[in-house]
């Protein structure tokens, strides 16, 4: 069985597939726009700071939600990051791999992780799915502090060279963000391209109905691992492309609270909608940092946004404007 | 030319249960083969059974000649041989239609890359597995339906979309798991016209599990009877309705309609 | 003194088994009748050793007396939380599992504003050493495994001769056969979590002498409770009593013997061989 209950439907926009896709690409170009213009708004090294972080965290969100179609939910998703920032850390700085590269390698460990990973779990309920990936999230963790000689243990990699290309360092800030814009931009569209694809109808298939997606001939086990494996791919790229903006790393970088932050951007944003886990990277990044003079009370905050989310918009800010249009496609049609 | 399915002494035990004990029967190509029995008789584990999503603790089930034992569900599918489920069972968050693709895509080999890309070979499967599909929707009577959410649709035409779900993956045999249950008498005579039809168009071998007798009796071309897990008796309609055996089975059971 | 470090890593061993077994125990008995995976567990077991902390070593109450203290005020607010938090996503995993991890969040994060972040020590309950030859044992260690015995047989006489127990157990089955015995899992639901978190707060507040008491204490021995019910089968009683010793046992060889790495190493290696050759865990029921 699959974890979720059937009953729930998904939102799913029901416009024929070219007119929906004149819209994906309208709504991208858009925010797209906006973007490129940030760093002409505003100059502040912080607001850039901050909004490099939320374009990198779209992206483990974005990836988390591609595993979040199948119905699994990852709670290794920092992990997969963390593996895939130490390996394009160590490979700069031991190997002479140039992050470039790296920052593929990276991804391609964490996937590789993930595969014989997956293939074990997913035979099993989605519960068990949970639990593993939980379990092996803190393995993680602890072997990264464990095997000092190569990870530095707790004190973390320091001074890992950041990326270049073409010899040309990105080192400050505005430059970066249209690197890290460009990245989140070609995963939103790679998400897109893979969600909309048949084998990710699949995806949704499996989610929504686990027997009835067996029965019509759907290998529904490797399509979950499908799944896992390309979301924990994007996941350490991002990890890795994180390690060389922040240059340094350590087991604390990315935590089992990273992938809980990860899980809430996603919930708050909206899973089912495409756009729903870049949405909830934008509002969950900046929180921490707008409740600050709560004095320790975001975190608790945070969770009841995510616990009030859960129960009242089950399916995220990105529902409010389909639930708009539904109610106004509605009166349109007399 | 070998037989559409054959089913060669299965049993399959829970514990000390037996639920299905030394079950044979061999349906041939174009058949509507009915499997009937009361209720707890191991209908739905037969069923099962055949369909891949329990192995059989004993025997052996050959699809057109080859053994299917021990495959996967899904790859059984790839085989040819196809479900439908007792109680509705639909994509309810997409539309009728692609409920329908869903399954029409199964045949269609595209890589994951080319479906990103959107190749021309990913565009043409696309629209076959279209075709394939309103085709399906058309042989149930659905196809003006097809782009209401099919969490949307009534019961009795969920039940049919169902059944075209099935069908879009081009099998070669359908297996049907109580198809009338739940449907009020006029949604089951279009049912089991429905199923008349699909057979007719399709030249589709057909194996139906139900207890509902008028239906099994009208449509069948052979019936083979469960009780507690052992077959009592094949035959045609005419012989099942006169064996003595199964009318005792039957017998003082509200089944008997 | 090779037979006295056996005797000591056994000791341990026992020592952390019967914590895993304590806090696997309420998680598995959750998920065996709510279906519900609690992420916010090891918060429980956390806020435990709070309430013992501070009834024991502000209060001067004594420790048992202190114990019993902990296990009833978060049982309570277990139920509390239950009705609250929990209720609205009765049937849907998924989301019942994210709820938890927001409550995890908010729990830890009350902690830490209440209480700081840096560990309280606990006083010792018991002091002196029980020799047996050439063999020592520390008392404090042994006081653990004594308690947790008595809690876990108590624990078992609720569960098999108490009508509650028997309502659990029937619930746990099947929740429509329940309410055919006249059984409302409903009703049910608030009674299961409370017991289920009083045991992860008995816990804390055995090991608060042994490991300190801290907001953050509480992610470990929820890692570990999760290795024990895969390892002894999720929702199954005596699978986290086997999984948790043997857990206990085999971390506590591994670390003195071979060391924290290896025994890291062990322990997803344990994990994974169970998942492929006994998926349903040692002593799960295989499902059909």
């Amino acid at each position: 069985m699959s974890i979720s209950q059937t009953t729930e439907v998904p939102n799913a926009d029901h416009m024929p597939a070219a007119t929906q896709g004149r819209h994906v690409w309208r709504n991208f170009i858009i925010v797209a726009v906006a973007v490129a213009v940030v760093p002409l708004i505003t100059s502040s090294q912080y607001y850039l700071h901050v909004a490099i972080l939320v374009l990198i965290n779209s992206t483990f969100s974005t990836s988390l939600s591609i595993i979040a179609r199948t119905g699994q939910l990852s709670l290794c998703h920092a992990g997969f990051a963390s593996v895939g920032g130490y390996i394009s850390a160590l490979g700069a700085m031991r190997l002479g791999i140039p992050p470039v590269f790296g920052i593929f390698i990276g991804g391609a460990v964490a996937g590789l992780v993930a595969l014989p990973l997956g293939w074990i779990i997913l035979r099993l309920r989605g519960v068990y799915f949970v639990l593993v990936t939980f379990t092996f999230g803190q393995l993680l963790t602890l072997l990264a502090l464990d095997l000092q000689s190569i990870t530095e243990g707790a004190n973390g990699l320091v001074g890992v060279p950041p990326l270049s290309i073409f010899g040309y360092a990105f080192v400050d800030r505005v430059p970066f963000y249209y690197l890290a814009a460009g990245f989140a931009g070609l995963v939103f569209l790679f998400t897109w391209r893979l969600l909309g694809a048949p084998a990710g109808r699949n995806f949704t298939c499996v989610e929504e109905n686990l027997q009835l997606a067996e029965s019509t001939g759907i290998d529904t086990r490797k399509t979950q691992v499908i799944a896992f494996v390309i979301g924990s791919f994007i996941a350490g790229m991002g990890g890795a492309l994180m390690t060389h903006y922040i240059r340094y790393i350590s087991p604390d970088s990315f935590t089992f609270w990273s992938s809980v932050a990860f899980i809430t951007m996603m919930v708050v944003g909206g899973r089912w909608a495409l756009a729903g886990p870049f949405i909830g990277a934008l509002i969950i990044t900046p929180l921490p940092e707008l409740l600050r003079d709560t004095g320790g009370f975001q975190h608790i905050i945070y969770g009841a946004i995510l616990i009030l989310v859960l129960q009242f918009l089950p399916d995220g800010i990105a529902s409010i404007s389909q639930r708009v249009k539904a109610i106004s496609r509605r009166r349109a049609q007399p | 030319m070998s037989a559409s399915l054959e089913v060669q002494n299965v049993g399959k035990y829970f514990g000390g249960l037996k639920a299905l004990n030394g079950v044979n029967f061999t349906i041939q190509p174009g058949q509507i083969f009915g499997l009937i029995g009361p209720n707890g008789a191991g209908k739905t584990t037969a069923f099962n059974v055949i369909s891949g999503v329990l192995p059989p603790s004993k025997g052996d089930i050959r699809l057109n000649g080859e053994s299917i034992v021990g495959k996967k569900p899904s790859r059984i599918v790839d085989k040819g041989l196809v479900r439908t489920f007792q109680q509705t069972m639909v994509f309810p968050g997409r539309t009728v239609l692609e409920n329908v693709i869903a399954g029409a895509m199964v045949k269609e080999e595209i890589s994951l890359a080319a479906s990103i890309f959107d190749t021309k070979a990913a565009q043409d499967a696309r629209n076959r597995a279209e075709e394939h599909a309103w085709e399906a929707l058309n042989l149930l009577g659905i196809g003006h339906q097809a782009h209401i959410r099919a969490g949307d649709l009534p019961y009795g035409h969920q039940r049919r979309l169902g059944v075209a779900v099935a069908l879009s993956t081009r099998p070669s045999i359908l297996l049907m798991d109580e198809p009338a249950a739940g449907l009020n008498p006029e949604e089951k005579a279009d049912m089991a016209r429905a199923i008349t039809s699909i057979r007719e168009a399709r030249n589709l071998t057909i194996l139906l599990v139900e207890h509902h007798m008028k239906m099994v009796m009208g449509l069948c071309d052979r019936i083979a009877v469960l009780n507690y897990g052992e077959m009592i008796a094949e035959g045609s309609p005419a012989e099942i309705r006169s064996n003595p055996k199964v009318i005792e089975a039957y017998l003082g059971k509200d089944d008997y309609e | 003194m090779t037979g006295t470090l056996i005797a000591q890593s056994l000791v341990n061993g026992v020592v952390l088994g019967m914590t895993y077994v304590l806090v696997a125990l309420g998680f598995t008995l959750i998920f065996g009748i709510m279906r519900m995976v609690n992420f916010a567990h090891g918060e429980f077991y956390m806020l435990g050793a709070f309430v013992t902390f501070f009834a024991f070593a502000q209060f001067q109450i004594p420790f048992i007396v202190s114990l019993a203290i902990a296990a009833i005020i978060i049982g309570c607010f277990g139920m509390l939380i239950e009705r609250v938090i929990f209720r609205p996503f009765r049937g849907n995993e998924l989301n019942g599992m994210i709820a938890a991890l927001g409550l995890a969040i908010i729990i830890q994060n009350a902690a830490l504003i209440m209480w700081g972040a840096d560990p309280k020590p606990m006083p010792s309950v018991a002091t002196g050493i029980l020799k047996l030859g050439p063999l020592i044992f520390p008392w404090s260690r042994l006081y653990v495994i004594g308690a947790a015995a008595v809690i876990i047989a108590l624990f078992y006489v609720v569960i098999t001769h108490t009508s509650l127990g028997r309502a659990m157990r029937a619930v746990a089955q099947d929740t429509e056969i329940a309410l055919v015995q006249g059984i409302r899992a409903e009703r049910i639901y608030p009674f299961a979590f409370g017991l289920s978190v009083a045991l992860a707060a008995l816990a804390g507040g055995l090991m608060g002498p042994v490991f300190g008491v801290s907001p953050t204490v509480g992610l470990a021995p929820m890692l570990k409770a999760f290795i024990v019910v895969i390892i002894g089968g999720l929702g199954s009683i005596p699978g986290a009593l086997l999984g948790g010793l043997l857990l206990g046992i085999v971390e506590s060889f591994a670390s003195t013997f071979l060391g924290a790495t290896v025994s890291d190493f062990l322990l997803l290696a344990l994990v994974m061989l169970v998942l492929i050759f006994r998926p349903w865990g040692l002593m799960g029921v295989r499902e059909a």
